[in-house]
C-alpha cells in the first residue's frame, strides 16, 4: 500500500540514523522534506485534499521537537502522531446511557446503513440487549423488506410504515413502542439521500424534531474519495452529526478515508465495517487502521 | 471543483498567471477524485507544450486544457444502441445497480422498446422486493423467482418471457472477489449479453481506477454507467479511470427518480463545467416533462407559466438545475426550495384562480380576489399572498434572463460546436 510513503520513511530515518549516535531533535526541515513525498501517497489513499494540507501541518506540530534516538524511535513518533490525530473521543453507546437509547442513521445512498444498523443489532444483542429498528427508509423500493429480512436474521423488532409514509411517524412508533416493552435501544433507519438534496435534509431534521435521538451517526464508505469531506460536513450543518461509521474497509480502500473523518471533520469513529456477515463490525481502533496504513 | 476550474479559466481569460491558472485546475482534478499521476501528467505535458507564434499563451493554454479534459473525461459521446438487446448489470455493493437497471429500461421504453427488468440478485435482502417495485413504478415488465438462490435459473427462465430488451440486475459484493467472477461468467454463459456494464458512483475516490481496471480484465465490460453525479462526488474518479481503461461511459445518473438518467458526452461535460449552458439536454428534459421551455423564456410572462415552472420544477428535478444549464445560477431560494406541502398550497392556488387571472396576474390586487381564492383553495390569504410574491420574483428572473438575450446567443455558441475560445 503506501510503499512511497514507507519509502519516504526509511530514508527520513537513514538520514537522521547518519547524523545522530547521542540523539538528535526532529527539526522542520526533516519533516518538510519526508512530507513533500508523503502527500501524494495520502492522496492516492483517498485523504481529500484540504485534509492533506492539515495533517501535514498536524504531524510537523506533533514531530518537530520530538527527540529521536534511532530509525525505530522515528517510525514509532510517526506512529504516535498518526494515531493521536485518528483518536477523537467517541460517544459510549454500551450499556445504554438511557433506555431507551435512540440512535439515528444518516448517510448517502448505498453506503451500507441497513447492513450497518442489522450488525449494531447483532452486537447489542450478543450482549443481551434487545433494538428495534425504525424502518424509516420509506423512500427506496423494496428497503423495508430488507430491514425486515436482516432483523429477522440477527433477532431485532422491526417497526414499519408503508411506503410513502412519513419517515418521523415510523420513527415516533418505535421510540413510544419501546418504551412501552422496555427496549434498550431504537435504531432508526433512514434513506440514503445526497447531501445536496435540501428537501430530504429538512425530512431529516423532522425525524429529529419528533424523536429526539441520543445520537446522529452519520454512515460513510471507505472507498469515497474526495466528496466524503463535503458529505459529512453537510450532513453536520444540515442535521448535526455526533459520529461517523465507515464501512468497506475491508475491500480496495487505503484507508486514508479515516483521517477525513477525524482531521477534516473533526468526528470520531465509532464503529467500522469489515465485509458481509453480521459480526464484520468492529470498534474502531486508532492503532490498527495505522497499522494497516503503514505495514 | 467547477468552481476552481472556472476560476482557472477566469485567470486564463484575463491572460493572467497561466502558472497559477494550472496550480488550482491541478488542484480541482485531484480534489474531484481524478487519478492522481494522471493530474500530474497533464500538468507536466502543458508545462512542456510549445506555444505557437503569434496565439497568447494564454488562451492556447486555455484551449489545450479543454481539449484534454474532454480527452481525460472520455471524448465524445458513444451513443448507446436502441436495439433490441440482453444488458448485464455489474458493480459492487450501494453503487446502484438496481436503481440504475429501473432507469435504463425506462429510457429503452421510452424510446420503443418492450424492456423486462431480471432479478437476478439472489443474495442482497429484498433485492428482489427492491427491482419489482421499481418495475411497478416505472410500468416495466419484471421477472423474479422469490426465494430461487441460483441466478442462472433466474435467467434461464427469464429468457422464455417475451421482450426485445432483458436488463438483468446481479449481486453486488464488497469488492470484486473470486466468488463474485464466478458467478458472473455462469450467468453470462446463459445469458450471452450484447453490453456488458459496470456501474461506478461518482463519490468513489482512488479506487475507482482500480476496480474498472480489474472488472474489465476478469470478466470483461463494454461500457460504464456513473450513478450519484448529482452529490459532492463530480465523478472524476470514474469518468477518468474508465477513459484511462478505454471503456466508454455511456450513462449518468443525476438524481433519485427514474428520469434522473441521462447520456453521457465528455464534450459537453467539460462544457457544463466550464459555465457553457447546454441547450440540447434542457430541451431533452422540456420535451419529456412537456414543458416548453422556450415558452416559458419568450412571449408574455404571466401565471400560467409560473405554474408551469414549478410543476417543471418537480417533474424535472429542482429549477435551478435546469436554469443552471441554461447558464444561470442566481435562482430565487424559494423556488429551489419548493417542498411538498408549499408544492400542494400552490397548485390548489393556481386552480382556484380564474382563467382571466392567470393571464393578467396585476387584477390580484384586489383584496375580494384574494379573499376567494384562498377560501376556494382551503389557504390563507397569506398563502395567496406568498403565491403573488414567489410569481412576482420569478417575473423578474425572467426578465432578467430575456434582456441578457442569453438564449440565441448561446445557441449560436453551441451551433458552432465549439467553446467559445478566440483563437
Amino acid at each position: 500500500m503506501f510503499d512511497a510513503f514507507r519509502k519516504t520513511l526509511r530514508k527520513f530515518s537513514d538520514t537522521v540514523a547518519t547524523v545522530a549516535g547521542t540523539g538528535v531533535t526532529i527539526r522542520e526541515e526533516h519533516v518538510d522534506e519526508a512530507l513533500d513525498e508523503l502527500e501524494m501517497s495520502l492522496l492516492q489513499a483517498d485523504v481529500a485534499l484540504d485534509v492533506v494540507e492539515r495533517l501535514r501541518d498536524a504531524l510537523k506540530e506533533k514531530l518537530v521537537g520530538t527527540k529521536v534516538r534511532n530509525a525505530s524511535e522515528i517510525k514509532e513518533a510517526i506512529r504516535r502522531a498518526l494515531e493521536e490525530l485518528l483518536d477523537l473521543p467517541a460517544p459510549k453507546i454500551v450499556p445504554p446511557p438511557e433506555t431507551p437509547y435512540i440512535i439515528l442513521f444518516v448517510g448517502p445512498n448505498g453506503v451500507g446503513k441497513t447492513t450497518t444498523i442489522a450488525k449494531i443489532a447483532h452486537m447489542l444483542s450478543k450482549m443481551g440487549y434487545r433494538s428495534v429498528v425504525s424502518a424509516s427508509d420509506t423512500f427506496r423500493a423494496g428497503s423495508i423488506e430488507q430491514t425486515e429480512e436482516w432483523a429477522r436474521r440477527v433477532g431485532a423488532r422491526v417497526v414499519k410504515h408503508d411506503y410513502g409514509a412519513d419517515p418521523a411517524a415510523v420513527a415516533f412508533d418505535a421510540v413510544k413502542s419501546a418504551k412501552a416493552r422496555g427496549e434498550e435501544y431504537v435504531l432508526i433507519d433512514t434513506a440514503g439521500r445526497q447531501e445536496t438534496n435540501e428537501n430530504l435534509m429538512e425530512q431529516l431534521r423532522k425525524i429529529k424534531r419528533v424523536v429526539k435521538p441520543h445520537i446522529t451517526v452519520f454512515v460513510g464508505e471507505a472507498i469515497t474519495g474526495n466528496a466524503l469531506l463535503n458529505q459529512i460536513r453537510t450532513f453536520d450543518e444540515e442535521v448535526g452529526v455526533d459520529a461517523v461509521i465507515l464501512t468497506k474497509l475491508d475491500t480496495d480502500a487505503r484507508g486514508g478515508s479515516a483521517f477525513t473523518v477525524t482531521v477534516g471533520a473533526g468526528k470520531p469513529i465509532l464503529f467500522v465495517g469489515l465485509g458481509e456477515d453480521p459480526d464484520d463490525l468492529k470498534p474502531f481502533s486508532p492503532k490498527e487502521l495505522v497499522e494497516m496504513i503503514l505495514s | 471543483m467547477l468552481e476552481r476550474i472556472r476560476n482557472a479559466f477566469q485567470i486564463l481569460s484575463r491572460d493572467a498567471d497561466v502558472e497559477r491558472a494550472l496550480k488550482e485546475v491541478q488542484r480541482a482534478l485531484i480534489a474531484s477524485d481524478v487519478d492522481v499521476r494522471l493530474v500530474a501528467d497533464l500538468v507536466k505535458e502543458i508545462k512542456g507544450a510549445e506555444i505557437p507564434k503569434g496565439v497568447p499563451k494564454s488562451r492556447y493554454v486555455m484551449k489545450l486544457l479543454y481539449d484534454r479534459l474532454v480527452d481525460i473525461l472520455g471524448g465524445h459521446k458513444r451513443p448507446f444502441p436502441v436495439v433490441p438487446q440482453r444488458i448485464l448489470l455489474l458493480g459492487l455493493y450501494g453503487s446502484g445497480k438496481t436503481t440504475t437497471a429501473a432507469k435504463l429500461g425506462h429510457w429503452l421504453q421510452k424510446r420503443g422498446l418492450d424492456v423486462i427488468l431480471v432479478a437476478a440478485d439472489t443474495h442482497r435482502p429484498a433485492a428482489y422486493d427492491q427491482l419489482k417495485q421499481l418495475a411497478e413504478r416505472a410500468n416495466l415488465k419484471f421477472f423474479g423467482i422469490p426465494g430461487e438462490k441460483d441466478p442462472v435459473r433466474v435467467v434461464e427462465e427469464a429468457l422464455k418471457q417475451k421482450a426485445d430488451v432483458y436488463i438483468v440486475d446481479t449481486a453486488g459484493r464488497t469488492t470484486l472477489d473470486e466468488d463474485l467472477v464466478d458467478e458472473v461468467k455462469r450467468i453470462r454463459d446463459v445469458l450471452i449479453p450484447e453490453k456488458t456494464l459496470l456501474v461506478i458512483p461518482a463519490d468513489m475516490g482512488q479506487s475507482a481506477g482500480r476496480e474498472a481496471e480489474r472488472f474489465a480484465r476478469e470478466v470483461g465490460i463494454d461500457g460504464v454507467i456513473v450513478t450519484k453525479m448529482d452529490g459532492s462526488g463530480k465523478g472524476g474518479g470514474a469518468l477518468s479511470a474508465c477513459a484511462a481503461a478505454g471503456v466508454p461511459v455511456y450513462f449518468i445518473g443525476t438524481g433519485e427518480h427514474i428520469k434522473d438518467f441521462e447520456e453521457f458526452d465528455a464534450a459537453k461535460f467539460v462544457s457544463r463545467l466550464l459555465g457553457v449552458p447546454d441547450i440540447e439536454k434542457l430541451a431533452e428534459l422540456a420535451e419529456e416533462t412537456e414543458i416548453n421551455v422556450e415558452d416559458i423564456l419568450e412571449g408574455e410572462y404571466d401565471i400560467n407559466k409560473f405554474y408551469a415552472q414549478i410543476k417543471a420544477t418537480r417533474e424535472m428535478g429542482p429549477i435551478d438545475k435546469v436554469l443552471e444549464m441554461l447558464g444561470i445560477r442566481s435562482v430565487p431560494k424559494e423556488l429551489k426550495k419548493m417542498t411538498e406541502e408549499k408544492f400542494k398550497k400552490y397548485d390548489a392556488i393556481y386552480k382556484s384562480m380564474t382563467k382571466y387571472e392567470r393571464a393578467h396576474p396585476e387584477v390580484l390586487q384586489d383584496p375580494s380576489r384574494i379573499k376567494r381564492i384562498a377560501r376556494g383553495s382551503g389557504t390563507s390569504e397569506e398563502d395567496v399572498h406568498e403565491f403573488l410574491r414567489d410569481y412576482k420574483r420569478s417575473e423578474k428572473l425572467v426578465k432578467k434572463l430575456r434582456k441578457k438575450g442569453s438564449r440565441k446567443q448561446l445557441e449560436r455558441m453551441l451551433a458552432s460546436g465549439r467553446l467559445p475560445i478566440p483563437k
